[in-house]
């Protein structure tokens, strides 16, 4: 009687949840797994983080000079409607990603060109990160190291996190990221004694338009949020996730502002001409005359950084493509789409002054239009749609 | 896979074992015969063997030794220098920088963007100016410590001078007052007996840079008025007289406050600096007793007046003769009147001599020692 009684519960819910499968259409995602709301943040907060640590101080004194610090917080704007976007969308078309959605907004073949041009901006953007730090490793840590070896030891690590899916992704960065805000704020704790705070001063010397010309740069960041529009269908549902999101952008807000009022402290107006900033802040550091050089272990924790931001992208790369192509599966792509990025990181940069123009402006601006303007697009659409089918179902009951 | 990893491990392209480093502890910058000179102080590093180098600095310990190489630009004298020794130099633990005056007088400039620039070199490295040259300050085999770049960084520590690092270096020279104070090394004379590279080097007076040249040494009084605004006085004992009393009372500062407040009023630039300052007496040589508060005021107001004399002399010396911001008073004025600033930004050569400088000290005497009244009188009778 038991049995009986169990039996017929689960064959109940199985058939829900195959009702609920079909309900949302042909298109399946390409991996099972599921991460909880906190291990997106988690992924989330070293994916805008991780590279925005190296440029966006130089490249926000160039242009704000000492409103530096009010770049990222103008920037965050962007990230907010980023993560506004995602969320909507998800809600108009719960556990589909954004490639799939597109398909149901606007249509089979617009939906699939808009896929085929995140499909092309994906590995761009996923070799610039590499190569970027394949860069900084280089000229910091290890000059005689070929660069392939640094890029391609990074590429294989991340390549076999992705394979394993989105769980393992989701716990390796919870750990990773976890030892990234401990030791990242120590530095920060440690240099409080060598800050001059006066170089706040003087405060919008040229009026606000410069911290705002400097906020294009932290706003392509910020407009990196938009991989959650990728990652919410493997969330476990709960009524958390817009909270979480919110709170992880705070955060991030608030890193990268602290993270550039540091700079401007203690660096003040030579902010802008080193290349990497607070790769000199870190090595500034010298307590008691036995806490110094500590550069090196600053280096290994935002390896991890860099770890969990390349995998995500790495990730989303994957399954997009997968998506796409309607695969089942999205894990024999992974290492063929690795090694395109791989490749992607040569040619992203054509000589040495390729580096300075890959955070210029012009950079910015594409980041921007692709990663916001197009699913704002989208969104928009979608919203258009929805208001459109309300209004005649409005009509059809009248 | 464990294979494949060892294969790459192997072969790691960076590796050098420490016993391949020359680990340079600290450099010194020369300038003869129209070349650069760069001196290195490596580190020799001996096993602690048994009875280590007895005898209160008898012969040289030998725990360091320099090498010298030349070459037209500083790049080139590193690398000259590689060719002197046999292993790898090591650049990451180099703590002191010492530019002589010889190297100063033709700009240190090309020095400032190589420390700057070179991946090796700390920022935090303290510089120091030499009155001889460079290398034999860091020839000397200093008794106390292990090598004299670690002395030179303890009295950095101590601020008994300046405490400039590389970077304040770029700051100093590249902000609107394109002008650094630097701390003057010269060599304590050694004991007789000992051979003559055991002693160590002190601080007396300052180098003064305009525009990355040196162009000034200053020495005591002066120097303390340079170091009172410069707000890097940290360790000065100075005698205060008060008249009719014969003989002096000396203070030692425990802490002193200077304050910049720009003001521009109907485009007169002027700036007011603030000084406030506690201090202890440490001697009396006079018969006036402290307890007596009359005499404390009338101390504090004699010492107000010193300081404020001292001040009024480095800044005479800074407006008038130099015509050089060593203060930083462009950097204030920048901060609290940007929009000024820029438009007089570029006559700041023309208004700084002719700024009005008002200068206000508040001086209190808060301790007067383990005594009271005036000790080591002789025949003072109690009655």
């Amino acid at each position: 009687m038991y049995g009986g009684v169990q039996h017929q519960g689960t064959n109940r819910i199985r058939t829900i949840h195959t009702q609920a499968i079909k309900g949302e259409g042909l298109h399946m995602l390409t991996d099972k797994g599921k991460i909880s709301e906190t291990q997106l943040a988690f992924m989330i907060f070293p994916a805008i983080l991780a590279t925005a640590i190296l440029s966006v101080p130089g490249i926000t004194m160039h242009y704000a000079g000492h409103d530096m610090w009010l770049s990222p917080i103008i920037g965050s704007i962007i990230g907010f409607a980023a993560v506004a976007i995602s969320i909507g969308l998800d809600r108009l078309y719960p556990g589909k990603t954004l490639i799939q959605s597109s398909v149901s907004i606007a249509g089979r073949i617009s939906g699939k060109l808009i896929g085929l041009v995140y499909i092309i901006f994906l590995p761009h953007l996923t070799g610039l990160i590499i190569r970027t730090y394949g860069e900084f490793i280089v000229n910091n840590a290890l000059p005689r190291t070929p660069l392939f070896v640094v890029m391609g030891t990074m590429v294989a690590v991340c390549a076999l996190n992705v394979r394993l899916g989105i769980e393992v992704v989701g716990r390796t960065s919870q750990i990773f990221v976890t030892l990234l805000i401990v030791l990242l704020s120590l530095i920060f704790i440690l240099l409080i004694g060598e800050l001059n705070p006066a170089e706040l001063f003087p405060f919008m010397e040229n009026g606000p338009l410069p911290s705002i010309k400097g906020a294009l740069a932290p706003a392509a960041w910020f407009s990196e949020y938009i991989v959650i529009a990728f990652l919410l269908p493997y969330v476990n549902r709960r009524k958390r996730t817009t909270r979480v999101m919110l709170g992880s952008l705070l955060i991030t807000t608030t890193a990268m502002t602290v993270i550039n009022l540091f700079c401007l402290f203690l660096i003040g107006d030579l902010t802008d001409s080193f290349v990497y900033p607070v790769m000199i802040a870190a090595r500034y550091i010298t307590i008691a005359d036995f806490l110094q050089h500590i550069e090196s272990l600053i280096i290994a924790v935002w390896i991890f950084g860099i770890f969990v931001k390349i995998s995500v992208f790495l990730y989303i790369f994957a399954t997009s493509t997968a998506e796409w192509f309607g695969l089942k599966d999205y894990k024999p792509v992974v290492v063929p789409l690795s090694f395109l990025c791989m490749v992607y990181a040569y040619w992203v940069v054509s000589g040495g002054s390729g580096a300075s123009s890959l955070i210029g402006p012009s950079a910015n601006l594409y980041t921007i239009s692709i990663l916001l303007i197009l699913p704002a697009m989208i969104y928009g659409l979608a919203w258009l749609k929805k208001g459109w089918a309300h209004f005649r179902k409005n009509q059809a009951n009248t | 896979m464990p294979i494949l990893c060892c294969v790459l491990l192997s072969g790691c392209w960076d590796r050098i074992e420490i016993n391949d480093l020359a680990i340079v502890l600290a450099t010194g910058i020369d300038y003869e015969d129209g070349k650069v000179q760069l001196t290195s102080q490596i580190f020799i590093p001996r096993k602690a063997s048994a009875g280590d180098s007895s005898g209160s600095g008898g012969s040289p310990s030998g725990v360091t030794m320099i090498r010298t190489a030349d070459g037209h630009t500083i790049a080139e004298a590193l690398n000259r220098l590689q060719r002197k020794v046999p292993r790898n130099m090591f650049w990451g633990h180099c703590e002191v920088i010492i530019i002589s005056e010889q190297a100063g007088k033709r700009g240190i400039r090309e020095y400032i963007d190589f420390f700057l620039r070179y991946p090796q070199f700390r920022e935090h490295a303290y510089v120091f100016s030499s009155e001889r040259a460079a290398k034999d300050i860091l020839a000397l085999l200093d008794p106390l410590e292990r090598s004299s770049a670690e002395s030179l960084r303890e009295m950095a520590n101590m601020k008994l001078g300046t405490r400039m690092t590389a970077l304040e270096l770029g700051k100093s020279i590249e902000g609107p007052g394109s002008s650094v104070i630097l701390s003057r090394m010269l060599i304590l004379p050694p004991e007789p007996e000992q051979d003559k590279l055991t002693t160590t080097p002190y601080v007396k007076g300052l180098s003064i840079y305009k525009k990355d040249r040196y162009v000034k040494t200053v020495k005591e009084p002066l120097s303390v008025g340079v170091l009172l605004l410069a707000k890097e006085l940290n360790n000065i004992i100075m005698p205060v007289e008060i008249k009719p009393l014969k003989g002096s009372f000396s203070i030692q500062p425990i802490e002193i406050q200077t304050v910049l407040k720009p003001r521009i009023v109907n485009q007169r630039w002027s700036m007011k600096v603030d000084i406030q300052t506690r201090g202890e007496v440490v001697l009396n040589t006079t018969e006036g007793d402290l307890t007596d508060p009359a005499v404390i005021t009338k101390l504090e107001q004699e010492w107000s007046a010193k300081l404020t004399t001292l001040a009024h002399d480095a800044l005479e010396m800074a407006q008038k003769e130099l015509r050089t911001d060593l203060f930083k008073f462009a950097v204030e004025f920048r901060r609290y009147y940007p929009h000024q600033w820029k438009k007089q930004e570029k006559n700041w050569e023309t208004l700084y001599p002719e700024l009005d400088v008002e200068v206000k000290v508040g001086a209190h005497v808060v301790r007067t020692g383990k005594s009271t009244g005036p000790q080591g009188i002789p025949d003072e009778d109690e009655n």
